[in-house]
């Protein structure tokens, strides 16, 4: 039971044989596999995060442009009113100025239609009073104080009407 | 066939053919038979578990997995992550040794008059099967020592810490094979009697229990102490 023979020689080369077959099956096979899956996803999970994180800088960038654009919406609306509320202004203060020319215009005019109806009157009158001094004249006319009595008249006549 | 004259039957190693080389006759044992028979199986088992590796592992692949990644992982940690080469030796041997203790458990077995074909004893019944795998941790953890250390530091862990101390340290090169090779050859023999008592004694009821604890538990317990106290001295030697 206890006696050495050859069987412990064989053991061990059977044990070798063994670990040079397990090893070259078993564990260098599993092992280079079972680490190169691990570094696979190890890479993977590197990828996917890089990709999260480049994802997220889009996002913020997004976000960013899109919050400026609601502030260029916001100033481009805000201009078109300043913009509306100056061009009414604008319009408002050419309307008023045209008005009041048009109503200096109308003034003008009829003041000078009031000025032509005026000298229109006086030459009617003054040719009025001609024309009843002429006659007074024919009538009456006989001394040198008539005459200058009819001269002084005929004067003031052509002030009044001068006036 | 009485108690005795069965103890003596299952625990003697029989020679089943000779091999004549170069004029020497070289006895092939049971053992040796058995031997074969369990390296063929774990060498079928892993390549039927390697032969396509898949991403998502199958059963068998998931299995090996698991067996490579914590031999890795238990040799690593307990060298201090120096040891990582040896995790194939070490797994190697334990897996050797839990397929030789678990293996008889598939033998048929005799009684109330039945004597079956054939029977498959526990390698480990045979102390130069024990003895060849402790030789064989004590000569590669010398190898991790020489690859660490070389000749002169090997030369000089011998006097360590004090001249003195050179028989004792190596008394250990002795002393340690065979306390490896001699607990393995005990508890694996003495279950082995022990069940064939029980088969003897009480047939259909006791081997069944004791079976559980003799022929699975205590196989199973056994390759992991051979193992851890292999991965130990590998480990010191890597210091």
């Amino acid at each position: 039971m206890l006696r050495f023979s050859v069987t412990f020689v064989i053991t061990l080369l059977n044990l070798f044989v063994l670990y040079v077959l397990l090893k070259r099956i078993l564990w260098d096979r599993l092992a280079a596999f079972m680490d190169e899956r691990s570094s696979k996803v190890r890479r993977e999970l590197e990828e996917a995060g890089a990709a999260k994180r480049r994802a997220e800088e889009l996002k913020d960038r997004y976000e960013a442009l899109l919050a400026n654009a609601e502030n260029e919406a916001e100033w481009v609306v805000r201009d078109a009113e300043d913009r509306g509320r100056e061009e009414y202004r604008r319009i408002i203060a050419e309307a008023e100025a045209e008005a009041a020319a048009i109503r200096r215009r109308a003034e003008e005019q009829a003041i000078r239609e009031r000025d032509r109806a005026r000298d229109e009157l006086v030459a009617e009158i003054a040719a009025l009073a001609i024309a009843a001094a002429s006659e007074v004249t024919r009538r009456r006319l006989g001394g040198a104080d008539d005459v200058a009595e009819a001269e002084a008249f005929l004067r003031s006549a052509e002030t009044g009407r001068g006036r | 066939m009485n108690v005795s004259e069965r103890v003596i039957e299952g625990i003697s190693i029989d020679t089943v053919f000779t091999i004549h080389v170069a004029g020497l006759d070289i006895p092939i044992s049971d053992t040796v038979i058995a031997s074969w028979i369990v390296m063929a199986l774990l060498v079928l088992l892993a390549h039927r578990a390697t032969r396509r590796l898949s991403t998502v592992p199958g059963r068998a692949q998931a299995l090996a997995e698991a067996l490579v990644s914590f031999a890795r992982s238990f040799v690593e940690e307990n060298t201090q992550g120096r040891g990582r080469a040896f995790a194939p030796f070490l797994g190697t041997l334990f897996l050797f040794i839990v397929a030789a203790n678990l293996l008889p458990s598939l033998s048929p077995r005799g009684g109330f008059g039945f004597e079956p074909y054939f029977t498959i004893k526990p390698l480990t019944r045979d102390i130069n099967v024990t003895a060849a795998l402790a030789v064989a941790v004590i000569g590669v953890s010398i190898g991790a020592r020489l690859r660490r250390s070389g000749l002169k530091g090997f030369l000089r862990s011998l006097i360590h810490p004090m001249p003195f101390m050179l028989p004792f340290n190596l008394m250990e090169y002795a002393i340690r094979p065979a306390s490896l090779a001699l607990r393995l050859f005990g508890n694996m023999l003495g279950g082995f009697i022990i069940m064939i008592l029980a088969e003897t004694v009480l047939p259909l009821v006791l081997p069944p229990v004791l079976g559980l604890y003799f022929d699975l538990f205590d196989g199973l317990l056994q390759a992991v102490v051979f193992a851890y106290l292999s991965t130990i001295f590998i480990a010191e030697a890597l210091e």
